[in-house]
């Protein structure tokens, strides 16, 4: 919840403050950065498998092959 | 292709660079890197530190030479030199989408830590907004800020682990280090991956390069910096070893936290885990800072922006989005960062960098 409203609020900030400098891809970009960051956390709320699981998932195999088992 | 230059021109110090460098070196050192290691490689960890060190300065040599052969391109920018805007983008998007993933990992695992050792009561997420207001406020404020506090910090930390160190050496018992190469070399070999995947952290040189007032000094700035940064991890696991023996050692979470614990002279010197809990955050914090910053900067040149700041608190909240959703506990992060973090780390910090390295060679391209 708090990545969700963290989100909100930096939007807001850095909206007024791109948008006074006329920056609108800057802005573009960083409303695509929060909308990731609510993603990841909106992933693991649903319980829907995030960017690392998937990472751990195809690459656990791999290490496990030649590393001892912890 | 035409090279996109951001409005923000950072110069960074040969001393900075070098000292930026070691700390992200300790920032691993001091957390679960060295178990890990003791884990894989046993008694003969320091021969794996000793190897990793060894591959950790060749490749210097490659990040060197394209710092040379592409002046003043980091390695995304060069990226996109070599390989075209989308291909050299997307290849160019895995280095920093490394770091950012690190920096998330690193601050998970810190804030495990702290809860465990000092903060039992306090909320994870409390400990993590903490670290990540001033880990935004450091990267906000740009590089040769952070590097100017790392001029300052290095050395301090350098010179607590020597200090801890020597403490701890009337303790170390040198029949734990025996035997050597019990199992033969195999336990060496498959341990300098692991360590190889953290050191490696330092490709960071290659983002460093183009900002550093002297570019002839990015190799002898890498390999004094490796060098300190293997130092610091050597002391620490054969203290480890020597002063707990191979299965305590073997079973800790932070080796280098329960050997500062150790520490007494008398009854009047002890409980000098806050030297140690001094040189993690800090350094925890300065190599998030860092990768955000990198990031940043590398997300901006890929879709050639006018300037990275903007980036760097949508960065820093991935970051954070990153490190609360991701090991509910020590046991989860430790598996993802033994099992599965040195392959991701390896891939990207040599496989990427030596296809960059062959085929700037193949195409015959320069900057």
């Amino acid at each position: 919840m708090i990545v969700v409203i963290a989100a909100v609020i930096i939007c807001l900030i850095e909206g007024i403050l791109l948008s006074k400098k006329a920056m609108k891809k800057e802005f573009i970009t960083v409303c695509i950065l929060l909308f990731v960051s609510v993603l990841i956390q909106l992933g693991k709320n649903f319980g829907i498998m995030t960017v690392p699981e998937i990472i751990e998932k195809l690459l656990e195999p791999v290490g496990k092959m030649y590393l001892k088992r912890l | 292709m035409e090279v996109m230059h951001l409005k923000e021109k950072e110069v960074i110090s040969t001393n900075q660079y070098i000292w930026l460098l070691f700390c992200i070196i300790t920032a691993h050192a001091t957390l679960h890197v060295p178990r890990l290691l003791i884990f894989q490689a046993g008694r003969d960890c320091w021969l794996s530190l000793l190897l990793a060190w060894f591959l950790d300065v060749l490749l210097a040599i490659v990040y060197a030479y394209m710092g040379i052969r592409f002046p003043g391109q980091n390695m995304v920018q060069y990226s996109i030199t070599i390989l075209g805007k989308i291909a050299g983008s997307i290849v160019g998007f895995q280095f920093i989408a490394l770091f950012l993933f690190i920096s998330g990992a690193l601050e998970r695992g810190l804030s495990l830590v702290l809860k465990k050792a000092f903060f039992p009561d306090v909320p994870i997420e409390i400990l993590l907004i903490s670290a990540f207001i001033v880990i935004g406020y450091g990267t906000l404020k740009g590089v040769e800020i952070i590097g100017r506090v790392c001029e300052i910090l290095g050395p301090i930390y350098l010179i607590s682990s020597i200090t801890l160190f020597v403490f701890l050496l009337p303790e170390v018992k040198i029949d734990y280090l025996k035997p050597q190469l019990e199992s033969g070399l195999y336990p060496a070999i498959s341990g300098t991956p692991v360590i190889l995947s953290f050191i490696g952290i330092c490709i960071m040189m290659g983002m460093f390069q183009p900002i550093c007032n002297k570019i002839e000094n990015a190799f002898i700035g890498k390999f004094t910096a490796v060098s300190l940064g293997v130092f610091v991890i050597i002391t620490i696991a054969i203290g480890s070893i020597g002063v707990f023996g191979l299965h305590q050692s073997q079973n800790m979470i932070t080796t280098s936290l329960d050997l500062a614990r150790y520490i007494h002279i008398g009854n009047f010197f002890q409980r000098v885990e806050a030297i140690w809990m001094m040189i993690a955050v800090g350094a925890t914090i300065v190599t998030s800072a860092v990768l955000i910053w990198a990031f940043s900067l590398g997300f901006s040149q890929i879709l050639r922006l006018k300037s990275y700041k903007p980036l760097v608190i949508p960065s820093t909240l991935i970051s954070f989005a990153f490190a609360v959703t991701s090991a509910d506990n020590s046991i989860q992060l430790t598996n993802f960062i033994f099992y599965t973090l040195p392959i991701l780390a390896i891939y990207v910090e040599t496989g990427l960098e030596m296809f960059l390295f062959f085929a700037a060679l193949i195409t015959k391209k320069r900057g």
